[in-house]
């Protein structure tokens, strides 16, 4: 303790305030704060404990390739933690740095600059190291009886893939505080958004090309390249290498590149980002915007108006479907957590077209199904989970009451409504990107139909992710891992649904051409009206109002 | 002695908005100064100025005789602060919430669990320590933000709306106890639309408008100078350039309109 305080005391950070503070940040990070009057008992399972079971579930994947392949599945685990734990610091705990959401109780206390940011920083690293534990746990356990290993390997694993993260999450908080330096407020948290795009794309299109570069690697001798020794995964990798006993100029390089970038990483931002933190976050609590609202022609908003009369014909529809497309426009809450999900479309369509030789990678023949559908399934279904498990979310929750007091009669033209926006929004877009991607390589008529019947599977994902749908747009207050587990949960019911898929056009072989495409979308536009019909009505059974709920306070 | 001591202080945000305009002003210990003006006139952005939450674009602010910008810490170790809105960490409960502010504070634990016993027994929320915030009324969640706001004796007590939400009795028990911490020495600047209150309660009184001060003098001088017989006079005088009626009757018929 006297240790610890003595150092922390060095780096200009008050440790009693500092141990205080981090106990009860990490507290209110496990409890569910949408305990409100009338929303009953406060959630038993906390979305964190949702998403650490998941995660060592996928951890399993890891372990079978570890038992076929010890040394694969060590860099299989590295990079699939360095990607999992960028994406999720991205979506949801990035906040964590650049949120000023508790300045307003802080910046009036006498806790200096480096001290809230040490807290800031040592919340994340908590929750980064619950999630390396539970992806690397089970590999690590396992990792001990594959052949060439050795009884302490679970250690090195384990510090391997801690330090993996901490530089991960290091750097992830080095770009957000660079960026918070350099640019003012208000242009920081427009270009924090589209960051996240450009960052879930390199994340993501890594991920998706190591995988394919690595299945061509047979001999992993090939990683004595010096250029790979550019590659992050490499340094850890070098770790346990070194770890296991092998001495290897490489290994030891490797070694000390990984410690030094980590060690780097994490004292640059105490020392550097920590001094002018607090008002750096103080200005982004106080900015204003002062961009006016573009204004629109007459023949413009006579249209808009026409259009929505048509789709919308119900005030209450209209309401909800205004309130959703404002929201997705204008909040950087939603914002922020919903372009990397683009970002994660995009990167597929990239890695695509660029992914390979420049030769017909499908080689899909005259009307025949392919493989090459997995990519608008992909896309559709990341869309749909990432709108879904994203709009009872928002740092504006506290307008809930309106839905309390509002006549709303009809709730199932609340999730119509919620329907309706993404399919205008969100659906032609990925549409028109995977018509575009299938029409570099094939005839425009089989892309179309590509294209289509990965729109018709979106359609149905659409109608499932409805039933997943827990809250009224915008109402509740997001919880650390609360998104993430939402997804999860779809996702694992979505991901299921694309085997079932693959596996019905495999059985379906004999249905080829068009004949074939026209009764598959046939079915799947009948299942999604079904679903539709079904989850519209599964929407209005629950509980969506405070009278309706138990527990008056 | 002046406790705070105001210069020049002004506030941007970016290049068209000027929320506070050279502002100059002190406040003596034992003062209770009430700090008015109308919605956007600059009081919020003030306040949360001199209690070092956003740093000033110009000017300087001495609290205690502390340079604010340059002994932040120190400065802010003796004041006390009930925001306007927010300000809590609603997944906890009153007690924990309680005892971090008043172990930021450096204080004994033995001590902040008196204090919180007696603060929750005064506001009657004892049976509500161990419940989180999230559940609390308003009134019970500004309660435990005044005790938040006093919990370790601070010598200045900035006060932003703070009776908003509370019933009529715990405001009364409020208006007693800051006129006998006044009385003791403390310092309190309190920012209020309730102009009844802000004229029994404060010897002193700065109207801002746009940013600017365009009264700072006692309530009784600013009565007489304006020839208005209460505060509120004094205030619509300053402030308002519509007449009040008028515009009541514009927004009645806004909201009686008819397809």
């Amino acid at each position: 303790m006297i240790i610890w305080a003595t150092l922390a005391k060095h780096m200009g950070i008050d440790y009693h305030q500092y141990r205080h503070l981090l106990i009860a940040s990490i507290r209110m990070d496990f409890r569910s704060n949408n305990w409100q009057p009338g929303h009953g008992r406060p959630s038993a399972i906390p979305p964190l404990l949702i998403n650490l079971s998941a995660y060592s579930l996928f951890s399993l994947l890891i372990l079978f390739v570890m038992i076929a392949n010890f040394r694969l599945g060590i860099l299989l685990s590295i990079l699939f933690t360095m990607v999992s734990l960028s994406l999720v610091i991205m979506i949801e705990f990035g906040a964590t740095i650049i949120n000023p959401y508790d300045f307003q109780i802080i910046g009036a206390r006498p806790v200096s600059s480096r001290t809230y940011f040490a807290v800031k920083l040592s919340n994340l690293m908590f929750f980064v190291s619950l999630y390396t534990l539970a992806l690397n746990i089970l590999p690590a356990l396992a990792g001990a009886f594959s052949p060439g290993s050795a009884v302490y390997y679970p250690a090195i694993h384990m510090a391997a893939t801690l330090l993996a993260a901490f530089f991960t999450a290091g750097s992830l908080a080095m770009v957000y505080g660079v960026m918070l330096k350099l640019f003012n407020p208000e242009r920081f948290k427009d270009i924090i958004t589209y960051c996240q795009i450009v960052l879930s794309i390199i994340i993501f299109s890594g991920y998706q090309l190591i995988p394919r570069w690595l299945s061509d690697i047979r001999d992993m001798e090939a990683f004595s390249s010096f250029w790979l020794m550019l590659a992050p995964p490499i340094w850890f990798f070098r770790i346990v290498d070194l770890g296991l006993g092998k001495y290897s100029v490489g290994n030891v390089a490797g070694t000390l590149i990984g410690l030094t970038a980590t060690t780097l990483v994490c004292t640059g931002l105490l020392s550097s980002l920590s001094l002018n933190y607090a008002e750096h976050i103080a200005r982004l609590m106080v900015t204003r915007r002062e961009k006016p609202p573009k204004e629109r022609t007459g023949w413009a908003m006579r249209l808009k108006a026409r259009l929505q009369q048509r789709l919308l014909p119900n005030p209450q529809e209209r309401a909800i479907f205004g309130l959703i497309v404002q929201m997705f426009r204008r909040s950087r809450f939603i914002k922020q957590q919903f372009y990397p999900n683009i970002g994660m479309n995009l990167a597929i369509f990239a890695v695509n077209l660029f992914g390979n030789t420049g030769a017909d990678p499908y080689a899909p023949g005259a009307g025949r199904f392919s493989f090459a559908l997995f990519v608008p399934m992909i896309t559709f279904m990341i869309l749909t989970n990432a709108v879904f498990s994203l709009i009872p979310y928002s740092d504006e929750y506290s307008g809930r009451w309106i839905f309390d007091v509002a006549p709303l009669v009809n709730k199932r033209q609340i999730v119509t409504s919620v329907k309706k926006a993404i399919l205008v929004f969100f659906f032609p877009a990925t549409f028109l990107l995977n018509f575009l991607l299938f029409a570099y390589y094939w005839p425009i008529g089989d892309a179309l139909y590509h294209a289509g019947f990965g729109l018709i599977v979106g359609l149905v994902f659409l109608q499932i992710g409805a039933f997943f749908l827990p809250a009224l747009p915008f109402t509740r207050s997001a919880t650390k891992g609360s998104t993430s587990a939402n997804a999860l949960l779809t996702s694992l019911v979505m991901v299921f649904c694309t085997i079932v898929f693959v596996v019905l056009q495999v059985l379906s072989l004999r249905w080829q051409g068009l004949t074939g495409f026209f009764a598959l979308s046939a079915g799947l536009l009948t299942l999604a009206a079904i679903l539709n019909a079904r989850s519209n009505a599964a929407f209005a059974q629950k509980s969506l109002f405070s009278s309706e709920r138990e527990g008056v306070f | 002695m002046a406790m705070i001591e105001v210069h020049e202080l002004t506030k941007r945000y970016g290049m068209a908005t000027l929320a506070v305009d050279r502002l100059s002003f002190s406040v003596a210990r034992g003062e209770i100064l009430g700090y008015l003006g109308p919605n956007g006139a600059g009081k919020s952005t003030t306040v949360k100025m001199l209690t070092g939450i956003i740093r000033p674009t110009s000017g300087t602010i001495h609290i205690h005789g502390q340079d604010l910008a340059k002994h932040s810490i120190s400065a802010k170790a003796c004041m006390g602060y009930v925001p306007e809105s927010g300000g809590l960490y609603e997944s906890l409960t009153a007690h924990e919430f309680l005892q971090l502010v008043g172990r930021l504070y450096q204080m004994e634990d033995a001590l902040i669990d008196r204090k919180i016993r007696e603060f929750l027994k005064l506001f009657s929320l004892e049976e509500y320590q161990r419940q989180r915030l999230a559940g609390f009324s308003k009134g019970m969640k500004q309660k435990v933000l005044i005790a938040a706001a006093l919990i370790h004796n601070p010598e200045i007590i900035f006060l932003d709306e703070p009776l908003s939400g509370l019933d009529a009795n715990t405001m009364l028990m409020l208006k007693e106890m800051l006129r006998d911490l006044a009385k003791q020495g403390k310092t309190i600047v309190y920012c209020s639309h309730i102009l009844e209150v802000v004229e029994r309660l404060c010897q002193r009184v700065i109207i801002i408008n746009a940013g600017k001060i365009v009264a700072d003098a006692k309530v009784e001088d600013l009565k007489s100078i304006t020839a208005q017989p209460s505060l509120e006079g004094v205030f619509k005088q300053l402030t308002m350039a519509e007449d009040a009626a008028a515009l009541g009757r514009a927004f009645s018929k806004v909201v009686t309109e008819r397809p």
